[in-house]
């Protein structure tokens, strides 16, 4: 030993090294995961892009990959076998070499792709000089938690390097929801997951492919990690006959246009994207906007969890600052980690504020985020995330809403103004047993039926596609039917008020009604919020969605008692619940959020798909639409009176238009006479902490301080971990007070 | 130079006051929250949301609980049309929405045509205009 090696720096020095290339456990690097910023140029890149760039090719490029993108995205999704994808939540993409996405393909879900630049990095970073794992032609990497990247761990991602030769100069990916990882539920997804170890297969970035073919052992870990081997292995093929196919047209632009031209074009699209975004952003008032959202329901209890942002514009630069928002929960999935909110903001960038822009990581390169560490929109690596698109959605909504805000009275916009689109993953989670007696869990393509908010100068659209996601899909229900062990026994009926009123009011979205056929066990889940405060927003005075619940008839068979008195049944929610037709049956309204249970046949198990934002004053909506949404069966009867303050003949549906005036008039004066000034109201009703009766975490009047439901409130980083108590037990000593006071009613009190 | 800012409120540059764009109301000084000039209103969201199904018998019944949510309605003190609909929870201030740097929407707008109505879209596609709006925009 020298005596370097020998003297205390010395001893550090080496200890320190010997560390860090000995590391125990890789796991996910904080390096890696908190930078959603673009890779610097390559040296190659540099060299390229030094000369004079010929933008009519790169146009001519972009062209040609995004259509390869589109049609390797149609081949997979006419080829995977899991419901999610072949309704179209997938995506195809290209990376560069160092892992930013430049073109991602125009249907879907692009959420996926623009987030795999962490599991690439990582790869690069960890994995490509390692001998054991190396990144050669022909390898394919899966990745599932994002703890490492990616969404959420029921969406699968396929990724592939794609040489030149000996040359490493682009990735290729076919991500897509698969669904059924071996959870502690079905689906991946479900209220009753308490523990990230509750939350099934756990994939950091795996090779899973050598030599263009799909590793047996592997494929065979995936798949024993799975309610759904089969489906597993055809969608790793789908994927992996995807990502070929975008290596080919990458290679036969190689050879059609040569090397330098596609990678100048990769990088020179990122730059594209990145210059014109700084440009836009410069047109945009300095200024802050903030929006106010709230989570609902921790999956088990119902608790408000502030989940308010604030987007601060000022140059050519943004930030979105998430502080204030609620604590983690240790035992509730409903955590979200900080990069899952970075990839959400992107989803509204490309889906809402910037369309006509090539879908991309660079979209977010203005943009700085602010959060408090140890909170749920940026919790640790140890509490549990199934449910993160809780969270998560709400930076849909809250960039939705502020972008209207700074973009209203620009000269210039690249999107309509509009109202929130409903920001909920309304959908049933099956498990059981197939029709065929086969192992399933996974979800109904209802999902990506949320309804669009209200726009400037239209109404919204009726369950058009998910806040997520473009040009997707919500299946067909005699597909499922003639998989699965139930019926559509209500299909896709609209509601009457399910909608945000408004000048122009938010879409409209269906209600259904799954009714268990057949006896193998088979059950249902249900894993949102928004039941008690809305979940979506209006805009400019326009109203927001209304609530939702789940509603069940149970303890009977509907399907038996249909065959003696078919006029019993109505395809109809509030018929069936308000009137109870099936006698001695059970009748329940529950909270969205409703754990996983077998159902016996004839069970009925009802929920609806939500609304979009209403935009502008009710009283400003032309009667005449008023009158077509009331004979759509779009709003009640009410809500035409009332609140559209419409005077018309109910039999034959006629505006009378002078009293029409005349109550909007009589409207307008008494909410001036209701309403107060910003004295009054604040010395009425603005009060100095939450209200005592409900569970509220996160602060509140901007306080410092952030409240934590039973566990008091403290500065960010200072609360206790949030453990809440089990709803059985709650309920368990609820039932057991109450059966001690009877006792004591009945003087039985200390009696065996 | 009057600059838009939501579909009933605008900023005059000059004198840096928000304006009301359905009844040309002077509210107050730009610089400071425009709900401070409006008249509020804590309606109950069960007013608006109507259940579904029958409150007497199902606590969720598709209508919000009063006890978490609370909309505070914003209403214009000259023409009573409806500013904003802010949903929040009882007892919580009103959310600064809009907060607006005026000397760089000065700097900004210096070079810029005043603008009547809402920008267009890449669509090319402007507001539509409706006679029953009861305002001229």
């Amino acid at each position: 030993m020298n005596a370097e090696i020998l003297s205390a720096a010395g001893h550090q020095a080496t200890e320190k090294a010997f560390l860090k290339a000995n590391k125990a456990f890789l796991g996910p690097d904080p390096e890696i995961m908190r930078d959603h910023h673009l890779a610097p140029r390559s040296a190659r890149e540099e060299k390229i892009l030094a000369a004079v760039q010929d933008h009519a090719l790169h146009a001519e490029l972009r062209l040609q990959l995004q259509a390869a993108l589109d049609e390797t995205f149609d081949i997979a999704e006419m080829t995977v076998a899991t419901p999610a994808a072949q309704c179209g939540d997938m995506s195809t993409a290209i990376f560069t070499a160092s892992g930013d996405s430049t073109l991602v393909s125009t249907r879907g879900v692009a959420g996926f792709s623009v987030s795999l630049h962490y599991p690439i990095r990582y790869i690069r970073k960890y994995f490509e000089n390692d001998p054991t794992v190396g990144v050669h032609p022909g390898d394919g990497f899966l990745i599932n938690d994002c703890r490492f990247g990616g969404i959420h761990s029921p969406d699968q991602h396929l990724f592939m390097p794609v040489f030149n030769g000996k040359e490493l100069i682009a990735w290729v990916c076919c991500a897509m929801h698969e669904g059924e990882i071996g959870a502690k539920v079905p689906g991946g997804m479900g209220p009753t997951i308490e523990s990230k170890w509750d939350e099934g297969f756990k994939g950091s970035p795996i090779k899973l492919v050598e030599n263009y073919r799909l590793k047996t052992d592997l494929v065979t870990l995936v798949q024993n990690n799975s309610r759904e081997p089969q489906i597993i292995l055809a969608d790793l093929k789908a994927r992996l006959a995807a990502c070929r196919r975008i290596e080919q047209r990458i290679f036969d632009a190689l050879q059609q246009y040569g090397d330098d031209a596609v990678i100048g074009f990769f990088r020179a699209n990122i730059e594209f994207v990145r210059d014109e975004t700084k440009r836009r952003i410069r047109e945009m008032p300095d200024g802050t906007v903030r929006v106010r959202l709230f989570c609902d329901d921790t999956m088990r209890e119902p608790a408000l969890m502030n989940s308010s942002m604030a987007f601060t514009k000022k140059n050519d630069r943004i930030t979105l600052d998430l502080r204030g928002a609620a604590p983690q929960f240790a035992n509730r999935p409903i955590n979200s980690l900080r990069q899952s909110q970075t990839v959400t903001l992107l989803i509204s960038l490309m889906h809402y504020v910037w369309p006509d822009l090539p879908s991309c990581q660079a979209l977010l390169e203005q943009f700085d985020i602010e959060t408090d560490p140890g909170s749920f929109v940026d919790c640790d690596q140890e509490v549990p995330v199934a449910l993160c698109m809780q969270p998560m959605f709400k930076v849909i909504t809250a960039a939705e809403l502020a972008f209207s805000k700074f973009y209203y009275g620009m000269p210039k916009r690249y999107a309509k103004i509009k109202a929130g689109w409903f920001n909920q993953p309304q959908t049933i989670i099956y498990g059981g047993l197939n029709q065929h007696m086969d192992s399933v869990g996974n979800m109904c393509g209802d999902l990506n039926g949320m309804a669009g908010g209200a726009k400037c100068d239209a109404d919204g659209e009726h369950s058009l596609a998910p806040n997520f996601g473009a040009y997707t899909d919500i299946g067909e229900a005699e597909h499922a039917e003639e998989n699965l062990p139930f019926i559509y026994a209500i299909s896709k009926k609209i509601w009457p008020d399910n909608c945000g009123f408004g000048k122009y009011r938010g879409g409209s979205a269906y209600q259904y009604g799954l009714m268990r056929f057949g006896t193998q066990p088979f059950g249902f889940q249900t894993f949102t919020g928004g039941s008690y405060f809305p979940s979506t927003q209006g805009l400019f005075g326009g109203y927001a969605c209304p609530v939702y619940a789940v509603a069940r008839i149970r303890g009977k068979n509907l399907l038996d008692e249909m065959k003696a008195k078919p006029e019993l049944f109505q395809a109809s929610m509030e018929y069936l619940m308000n009137q109870r037709p099936f006698e001695g049956a059970t009748y329940e309204a529950l909270p969205m959020a409703v754990p996983f249970e077998f159902y016996a046949e004839g069970e009925l198990f009802m929920m609806s798909q939500g609304a979009g934002g209403g935009y502008g004053d009710v009283l400003e909506r032309d009667p005449e639409l008023v009158m077509k949404d009331l004979r759509e069966g779009l709003i009640s009867p009410e809500t035409a009176r009332d609140l559209y303050c419409v005077a018309y003949d109910e039999a034959l549906m006629v505006v009378d238009a002078a009293r029409t005036v005349a109550r909007r008039q009589a409207q307008r004066q008494a909410r001036k006479a209701r309403g107060m000034s910003w004295d009054e109201f604040h010395a009425k009703k603005v009060k100095p902490q939450p209200p005592d009766d409900i569970l509220y975490f996160g602060s509140w009047n901007k306080s410092p301080e952030i409240y934590a439901g039973p566990y008091g409130k403290g500065l960010p980083g200072q609360l206790p971990p949030i453990y809440m108590p089990d709803p059985m037990v709650v309920e368990n000593q609820r039932l057991q007070a109450r059966v001690a006071e009877l006792e004591a009613q009945a003087g039985l009190a200390g009696k065996p | 130079m009057k600059v838009l800012v939501t579909e009933y409120l605008r900023i005059n540059l000059e004198t840096e006051q928000w304006e009301c764009r359905s009844c040309n109301h002077v509210h107050g000084s730009a610089r400071e929250n425009y709900k401070k000039f409006m008249l509020i209103y804590d309606r109950d969201p069960r007013e608006i949301h109507r259940p579904l199904l029958d409150p007497a018998r199902y606590q969720f019944n598709f209508s919000p609980d009063p006890k978490a949510c609370v909309i505070y309605e914003y209403y214009c003190s000259s023409c009573g049309t409806l500013v904003e609909a802010e949903y929040t929870v009882p007892g919580h201030e009103p959310l600064h929405d809009i907060e607006f740097d005026i000397d760089a929407l000065k700097a900004q707008w210096a070079t810029r045509e005043e603008m009547r109505e809402g920008g267009t879209d890449t669509a090319g596609v402007v507001p539509a205009k409706h006679a029953s709006c009861g305002h001229p925009h």
